[in-house]
Order: structure tokens, then C-alpha cells, then sequence
């Protein structure tokens, strides 16, 4: 945790040397202060304006955007999180992906990947079971939801839908079952998340 | 019932059918044609009627199909040709699906929709007759954002199933757990009131929710911590209930519903099976 700490305090102990005898300590006091300030992640961002915390993050991730990722629920942040850490992606980038201003929680104006109908109505599906785990921590998505999400996104094709949602990816998908996701579903859920959450070009329309 | 998509899909289907029915001739309309004109013409009036009432006006399209439909129907009491029939029934087949199905497609599929839909989702299977009928409406509140109107009514179909119970083991059994509750020293049994001598359904309904959480300790058995896990929920429907600064968000529904599932009916549930 103090790996750099030593060369730090070393130029602390230099500058309150310059410092009248009276005022060395209170000097030292300050400015060790400061230097452990400035190695708490909550510090404020480049943002000055913002005021509102980060939340806790995976360690090896600095935020970008304190100010999108704080208004992440209570009652998700847990979840969020582990995802965050476990996808190793920024987590205001990834917090930003999502719209948590509006109840329910939905992506905001999202842009789903995919060449294809049939990708991207998988990646559709991939993508609301990834809410349904933020929200209830089952990778489950609603078929009325896919379905409407594909419409929006232009690529509903009601003729291929069962045979596009036969693969490795979904236990079960039909609209009498929702849809669920096996483990490849999850790590296939977990990358698309990533590959948004990573490309901000791809990220938002 | 609010007509699905699906069911407005099949109306569709059966639109176009008729349609190709008619044909592409001039002549009269057959009176087994003229029939099921009609009958396709009464059904549209009634699902258009029960979507007026369900959607909130957000499908203007409706009004244009309720026009022609009336129309069809006027056009059954009297000799028409198959052509004028068509030329109704064109609208169905040209602008339905896109101006009135997909709308409520999209309606359906909207995330406070799913969230209702995964409300009631969550009690599947947990849930008797009665105690569903909360359920539901729990989800339609929440569907409209009426979320302290929706954990009232959760917690109705947990209190509807503290009842049940109750009136499974007996109200004897009920009172003497409630006499050996008052009889604890401390908190929650000295808080206990009015718990002794329930002999119908109607006294248990006028008691308070505190106490039979409370004599539930002592009547099923279960820990202080469900209870207070039972009472925390409980706060929360009077905070629901009653005017404030609570506003909860479909997510507190959400985890409002997980806990009275798991405190209530998966309790129940796993009781009957031991």
C-alpha cells in the first residue's frame, strides 16, 4: 500500500526543513495530509464540479466519471461491481452504459453490436439478461422486452427467431420461458458488456 | 383482460384471412362470409374497448380500425359485395400491424412492463388463488409507477397467507401461542396486544400485523431474525401506507417482494414439506 510512500516523505521532510522551526510540524502535518489525500480514489475527478462520491471500485480501476457511476442503486451497486471488477472495464465508462435516472434502470440510447439480425438479436438477449442480473442476479431476460428492444433496434425477425435463439448461449428462450442463459451465455453476456463498455465509439448512438 | 400482442397478432391473421376469402370478384358476399365478417367485427369492438381501457389512449390507431369495423358490422345487416368488404379489411392488412401491434408490442415490452411481469414472476407457484390476485395488482401498481401502492399490496398477500396459516393450524393453537408470547419478558412479545381469543377470520383481520409476526415466533417456530426481517417489511408498508417523504423505486419493490417470498410464502412452502 506505502510501496512509493518512502520517496514521497523523504520530499516532505525536505520542504519542511525550509520551514521556520515553529512551524515545521504543523507543516509536516499539512502536507503529509495532502499526500495521503491525493492517493484516495474518492478524491474529486477532473470534473471539480462533481460532488458526489465514487463508488467502491475494483482497485486497479481510477474513475473517469464520478459523477455517472454515483447514481448506481443501492440496491444493484453490489452486483455492478463485481461485474466491474470481473470484466476489468472502467466502471464510470461501464456505469454510463445504463440510463439509472429513469425507473426502472435501462441502457442508455445503446448501440448493440453485431453484422447481423441474428447477432444482434442475440446480443439483444446477452444484453437484457445482463440487466436482469444487475436487477435480480439471475442472467434472465423477458421475451416481451428482447422483443420489443429488437424492434427498436431494427432487427426483429420474427420468422428466424426460434432458430436464432437455438444456440449454446440460451437454456431456454421462447416466449412462454424468457429467456435464460447457460455459462457460455454469461461469459458471452460478460464480453459484449465489455466491448461496450470498452469502445466508446460503440457505446452510445 | 388486456389483449396481448399475440392476441392482436392473431386478430391480424385473421383479418388477412378473411381478406383472401373474399376473393377478387364483384359479387355478393356469402352469407357464411357475411357471418364471419360480423363475428370478426363484434371481437375487434371488444378487444379495441378492453385496450381503450388498459393502454390509456396511447394508441390513437385504434379509433381509425374501430371506424371501419363498425362500418364491416353495419355493412353484415344488408347484402354488400365482397369488394366493399375488402375495401374495409384493406387497412388491416396494409397499416395494422405497424400503427397498432407493434405499438403495444413496444408498450409491452417497456422495462417498468417487464419489471411488473418479473414482480409477478417472482411468487410463481408460491402463491394461492386469492393471494395472486394481490400479486397482481402489486404488478400493475408498479407497472404505473405507483410503487407504495404496490408494497401494500405485496404485503396484503404475505398478511393473506399469515392468515391462511393461522386458520391451518387453528385458532386455538393461535391463542395459545399468543398467551405463551405474552407472557415473554422483552421486546418484541411486550409489544404484543390483543393477540388472545381470535376465534374467526373477521378478529384476526381487525388485529394488528405487529402481533402475529410477533406470535409467529412462537406459533411456526422461526428465528428473531426472520422476525425482524418480517418487521423491517412491515415499517416499510406504513411507510408506504401512510403520507411521507418515502419514495420507493421499482427496485425497492423488487427487494420488497424477495424478502416477504422468502420470509413468507418460501417459509410456508418449505414448512408443508417437513
Amino acid at each position: 500500500m506505502f510501496e512509493d510512500a518512502k520517496p514521497q516523505i523523504e520530499n516532505i521532510v525536505a520542504l519542511v526543513a525550509l520551514c521556520p522551526d515553529k512551524l515545521q510540524e504543523k507543516c509536516f502535518e499539512l502536507l503529509l495530509t495532502s499526500y495521503l489525500q491525493s492517493l484516495s480514489p474518492s478524491r474529486p475527478a477532473a470534473n471539480p464540479a462533481s460532488v458526489t462520491p465514487a463508488p467502491a471500485l475494483a482497485p486497479h480501476e481510477a474513475p473517469s466519471n464520478a459523477g455517472a457511476s454515483a447514481t448506481i442503486p443501492d440496491a444493484i451497486k453490489t452486483r455492478f461491481n463485481s461485474l466491474v471488477s470481473r470484466t476489468k472495464v472502467n466502471g464510470a465508462k461501464a456505469a454510463d452504459l445504463f440510463d439509472f435516472n429513469v425507473d426502472p434502470f435501462t441502457f442508455h440510447a445503446l448501440s448493440v453490436p453485431g453484422s447481423s439480425t441474428t447477432e444482434k438479436m442475440r446480443n439483444v438477449a446477452l444484453l437484457l439478461a445482463l440487466k436482469g442480473y444487475l436487477i435480480s442476479a439471475s442472467w434472465v431476460a423477458d421475451w416481451k422486452e428482447f422483443r420489443a428492444t429488437c424492434i427498436d433496434h431494427s432487427c426483429w425477425d420474427q420468422g428466424n427467431v426460434a432458430k436464432t435463439m437455438k444456440h449454446k448461449w440460451f437454456k431456454v428462450a421462447s416466449s412462454a420461458t424468457d429467456i435464460s442463459l447457460t455459462g457460455e451465455g454469461i461469459k458471452a453476456a460478460e464480453g459484449c458488456f465489455t466491448k461496450l463498455a470498452s469502445g466508446p465509439d460503440d457505446a452510445s448512438a | 383482460m388486456m389483449p396481448t400482442s399475440e392476441d392482436l397478432e392473431s386478430f391480424h391473421e385473421r383479418a388477412c384471412s378473411l381478406h383472401t376469402q373474399l376473393g377478387t370478384n364483384h359479387n355478393f358476399a356469402r352469407v357464411d362470409q357475411s357471418a364471419a365478417l360480423a363475428e370478426a367485427a363484434r371481437d375487434w369492438l371488444k378487444i379495441s374497448a378492453a385496450l381503450k381501457e388498459a393502454v390509456d389512449g396511447f394508441l390513437p390507431a385504434l379509433e381509425q380500425f374501430d371506424s371501419i369495423m363498425a362500418e364491416v358490422l353495419k355493412a353484415t345487416k344488408q347484402r354488400t359485395r365482397a369488394s366493399v368488404f375488402r375495401k374495409h379489411l384493406e387497412p388491416f392488412k396494409s397499416v395494422f400491424m405497424d400503427s397498432v401491434v407493434v405499438p403495444l408490442m413496444r408498450y409491452e415490452g417497456s422495462p417498468s412492463q417487464a419489471a411488473a411481469r418479473q414482480l409477478e414472476g417472482v411468487f410463481a407457484g408460491l402463491v394461492s388463488t386469492d393471494e395472486e390476485q394481490y400479486i397482481s395488482e402489486a404488478a400493475r401498481c408498479s407497472s404505473v409507477r405507483c410503487h407504495r401502492a404496490a408494497i401494500v399490496m405485496l404485503w396484503a398477500a404475505a398478511i393473506a397467507r399469515i392468515h391462511a396459516e393461522i386458520q391451518n393450524v387453528g385458532f386455538a393453537a393461535y391463542n395459545a401461542a399468543a398467551a405463551a408470547s405474552v407472557k415473554k419478558k422483552g421486546s418484541p412479545f411486550n409489544r404484543i396486544q390483543n393477540s388472545i381469543n381470535v376465534a374467526s377470520l373477521a378478529d384476526l383481520q381487525l388485529g394488528r400485523d405487529f402481533d402475529l409476526i410477533a406470535v409467529g415466533m412462537e406459533l411456526w417456530g422461526y428465528d428473531s431474525q426472520t422476525f425482524d426481517e418480517l418487521n423491517r417489511c412491515l415499517n416499510i408498508r406504513n411507510a408506504a401506507a401512510h403520507p411521507g417523504s418515502f419514495e420507493p423505486t421499482s427496485l425497492d419493490v423488487r427487494q420488497f417482494a424477495e424478502k416477504i417470498k422468502r420470509f413468507i410464502f418460501e417459509f410456508f412452502a418449505t414448512k408443508r414439506k417437513i
